[in-house]
């Protein structure tokens, strides 16, 4: 049994674009509503406490995107009441309600991609893109926090050596430019020396291969069929007119036998995290069981 | 079956005069441990970039380096692997398992190649509990390991280490040295390594090149070497202390190079101990800092540091503070310094509490800290400026007028600590703290920091210096303190902590003892 974020990086990447865009491009608030609750139901079950008080902050936030939208648009042709001689309408209502659905949906499930894709799991996916761009990355990763490191010591040691002696907020810039521009050089005086090592293991002989450390496996495989096939059927759904509500000038929802099985695609296709979190903690609690 | 053979090899840099080494010649056996040895500036740093085509300096260069009798610079650069003296640089990416990658990821290796030499190669030098780490935050003498660690995956036939211990504490630089030993014998790969700390090395070597100004001095088995440089004034310092005692005693038989041999030679050859002379106790009633019971740690949940810290450091005498890797040294000195603040205790300097000085009162002529990376220190482009004119003292041993108008970063590690020192008493602290002083110096240059000091010393100034090096504790000390587990266990005179201790004391005692 696996853990849903142990699948490999760049069949995660595509999960997560499935799941991701195709509510935000089909407005279709059934769609959103399921992806919403199977999210959150993950990032629960991950994070406990803390994602669950989150539930209700979403909650206040739909109320008002719901309330709010009507007021901004008056389009629809029921008007529930009259505000400073406009209409406040249900359709524009139940739009607001949609859409606001659409976004936290999007937000829970970035939430879940900043978490399930560590940095090493993005390199391997921006490889495929250029084995130099991903090697960029890396060394920036590793650069960055080391300049700032070093920047902060080198200051501190110049405060104890009288750098700063008078408050002043020119010797303080002067100062402070002195550290940047000696840490500056630092950093070049090593650039050579990276360079260098990095001539002595071979980088400039000839084509590089990119190694990740992920291997694709057979259930890599079956998770990125499966995903892709529910996601294949619901963009066809969507494009066919089987789901997406209308809103203006008046509400209609759609039906049908297809319409209901887009949304059980929908349902599997975002319950997959939840679900292998749900199977990976009973395989875990009968392994124990038997040790 | 020679694995590297050089031969009339020349170096001379553009713009000099003089080849920077000259006429080199020697060979290495396939599958051994070599030394390259010598003092600062002797050409063992140009030799060994020599081999390696990739990091050559440019230069001219004459003479013929073979490996496996064939020409060098023909072979692929994956047979000969090149560790530089510095971990933190040489390093690419931000985690362990993909550094080790990148050697092969270079050679266009497939990722299941990649995963059995990164794995191998992670097994061999102890990386396996880091490796999925950020190197950042393993300690020096693990990312050196990732350094080696990081080349042995390209499966090299000749590795070339250039001062990799030199930034290492002694435990860190032995295991660095006993895992290479271990690689030597389990693979079959030949090294060639240059080193000054030879006390630990040598012993393990299978053979050892002294080199001086540019020319091999002497070469053959470390015994051999050892006997042949012992009655030399220049090589005598940096010896094991094994072979002092040996040379102080006469020197007859196999010269003995561990101090377990030194202590069966000595044993046998019947001589008395030397009493070394130490400086009489002085009675200093006053104290530069008071550290009562001071406790620190850095955040609230994590464990202290300094746990019940009772410290007087006497006013006008060097009080040496020794102690393994993690027992509390430099958070002691950052206490010290007011760099970092006990949550309990009190901390007094020259009387006064450290919270009641004012901002920036306290480095003002009163507490100078010298860092253990003296190089963050400096922020001008030459050595006049980052002094502000010509200093009252120049250390013996600083060529001023030559290096003057030198970058900071161009001087040698020994020049470099000494102009630290330079900086940080510009304005004649009464107390002054060093960090490591000796980390990465070679034993001339020790010596200069030790007169140095001597000297800070009999102008009214304070010491503290907290150090992994017992013998430059005994050398300059008058008081030695000895601190565990983040409290001070003693405080004594130099001679009579030397005395009492079995392990932390020099290994001449452990010798003659």
């Amino acid at each position: 049994m696996r853990d849903f974020d142990s699948f490999h990086p760049r069949a995660l990447m595509l999960y997560f674009l499935y799941v991701i865009l195709i509510p935000m491009f089909v407005r279709d608030p059934i769609l959103a509503g399921i992806s919403a609750v199977t999210g959150m139901t993950y990032r629960i079950m991950k994070f406990g406490r803390p994602a669950a008080r989150n539930v209700l902050y979403f909650l206040l936030l739909a109320l008002l995107l719901t309330t709010i939208n009507p007021l901004f648009s008056h389009n629809g042709v029921t008007p529930l009441f009259y505000l400073n001689g406009n209409a406040y309408t249900l359709e524009a209502l139940l739009y607001g309600a949609a859409a606001s659905m659409n976004f936290i949906s999007l937000v829970i499930w970035c939430s879940v991609l900043s978490h399930v894709m560590t940095s090493d799991k993005l390199m391997c996916v921006f490889s495929v893109f250029s084995p130099k761009l991903s090697l960029i990355l890396t060394m920036s990763l590793r650069a960055v926090p080391l300049f700032t490191a070093k920047l902060r010591e080198t200051k501190e040691n110049a405060e104890a050596t009288g750098l700063y002696k008078s408050a002043t907020a020119t010797s303080r810039i002067r100062g402070n430019y002195a550290v940047f521009s000696a840490v500056v050089s630092w950093a070049l005086e090593n650039g050579l020396i990276t360079a260098m090592s990095m001539e002595a293991r071979g980088y400039f002989a000839g084509r590089r291969s990119s190694y990740s450390g992920f291997r694709f496996k057979t259930s890599d495989a079956v998770f990125l069929a499966f995903t892709s096939a529910a996601a294949a059927f619901e963009i066809f759904s969507a494009i066919a007119g089987h789901t997406g509500f209308e809103f203006y000038p008046s509400f209609a929802a759609p039906g049908g036998a297809l319409t209901v099985t887009a949304y059980i695609c929908c349902a599997a296709m975002c319950a997959v995290p939840a679900a292998m979190e749900t199977g990976g903690r009973i395989y875990w609690k009968r392994s124990l069981s038997r040790i | 079956m020679e694995a590297l053979s050089v031969k009339d090899l020349t170096f001379t840099y553009p713009r000099c005069g003089s080849p920077a080494i000259e006429n080199v010649g020697f060979s290495l056996g396939e599958g051994t441990l070599n030394l390259l040895f010598g003092p600062t500036g002797c050409g063992k740093s140009t030799l060994l970039s020599c081999i390696k085509k990739e990091v050559r300096p440019s230069g001219e260069m004459s003479g013929e380096i073979k490996i496996d009798s064939r020409d060098a610079d023909s072979l692929p650069q994956s047979d000969i692997g090149f560790v530089f003296q510095d971990p933190e640089h040489q390093t690419v990416t931000d985690k362990v398992w993909h550094e080790l990658a990148f050697a092969p990821e270079n050679m266009g290796l497939p990722p299941a190649e990649i995963r059995r030499r990164s794995a191998e190669a992670a097994g061999v030098c102890g990386l396996s509990p880091f490796y999925e780490e950020k190197i950042s935050e393993l300690s020096g003498g693990q990312k050196q390991a990732v350094a080696v660690a990081s080349v042995l995956t390209m499966r090299p036939k000749l590795l070339l280490l250039d001062e990799p211990a030199s930034s290492l504490d002694p435990r860190s630089a032995s295991n660095l040295f006993w895992s290479l030993r271990k690689l030597v014998n389990e693979t079959g790969i030949t090294v060639l390594i240059s080193e000054h700390r030879l006390s630990e090395l040598l012993p393990i070597c299978d053979s050892a090149i002294a080199m001086e100004a540019g020319r091999i001095r002497a070469s053959g088995t470390p015994a051999e070497v050892c006997a042949e440089l012992m009655k030399d004034r220049d090589f005598f310092p940096m010896m094991p202390a094994a072979v002092k005692v040996f040379s102080a005693t006469g020197g007859q038989g196999e010269c003995p190079l561990t101090v377990a041999e030194g202590r069966r030679y000595f044993k046998n050859s019947g001589a008395k101990p030397e009493e070394k002379e130490y400086p009489p106790e002085q009675k200093l009633p006053a104290f530069a800092a008071e550290l009562k019971s001071v406790m620190f740690r850095y955040k609230k949940d994590s464990p202290d540091i300094l746990s019940d810290v009772c410290l007087n450091v006497r006013k006008g005498a060097i009080t040496c503070v020794v102690g393994e890797n993690g027992s509390g040294k430099t958070t002691l000195l950052g206490v010290l310094a007011g760099t970092k603040k006990a949550y309990a205790g009190s901390v007094r300097i020259f009387g006064k509490k450290i919270s009641s000085y004012a901002p920036g009162e306290l480095y003002d002529s009163c507490v100078a800290l010298l860092p253990q990376d003296v190089r963050t220190l400096f922020l001008r482009k030459t050595v006049a400026e980052e002094l502000g004119g010509k200093p009252e003292n120049v250390p013996e041993g600083f060529d001023w007028d030559k290096l003057r108008d030198r970058h900071p970063y161009d001087l040698s590690g020994g020049e470099q600590e000494l102009l630290g020192l330079m900086k940080v008493t510009a304005q004649a602290p009464k107390l002054l703290l060093l960090d490591e002083p000796t980390q990465g110096l070679d034993a001339r240059s020790k010596q200069m920091l030790g007169r140095a000091l001597k000297k800070l010393k009999e102008n009214g100034t304070t010491i503290v210096a907290v150090t992994h090096d017992i013998d430059f504790a005994d050398d300059v000390a008058d008081r030695c303190a000895l601190l565990f587990r983040g409290s001070i266990i003693c405080e004594e005179p130099v001679n009579t902590f030397m005395d009492n201790n079995i392990l932390y004391t020099t290994d001449v005692r452990k010798i003659v003892r």
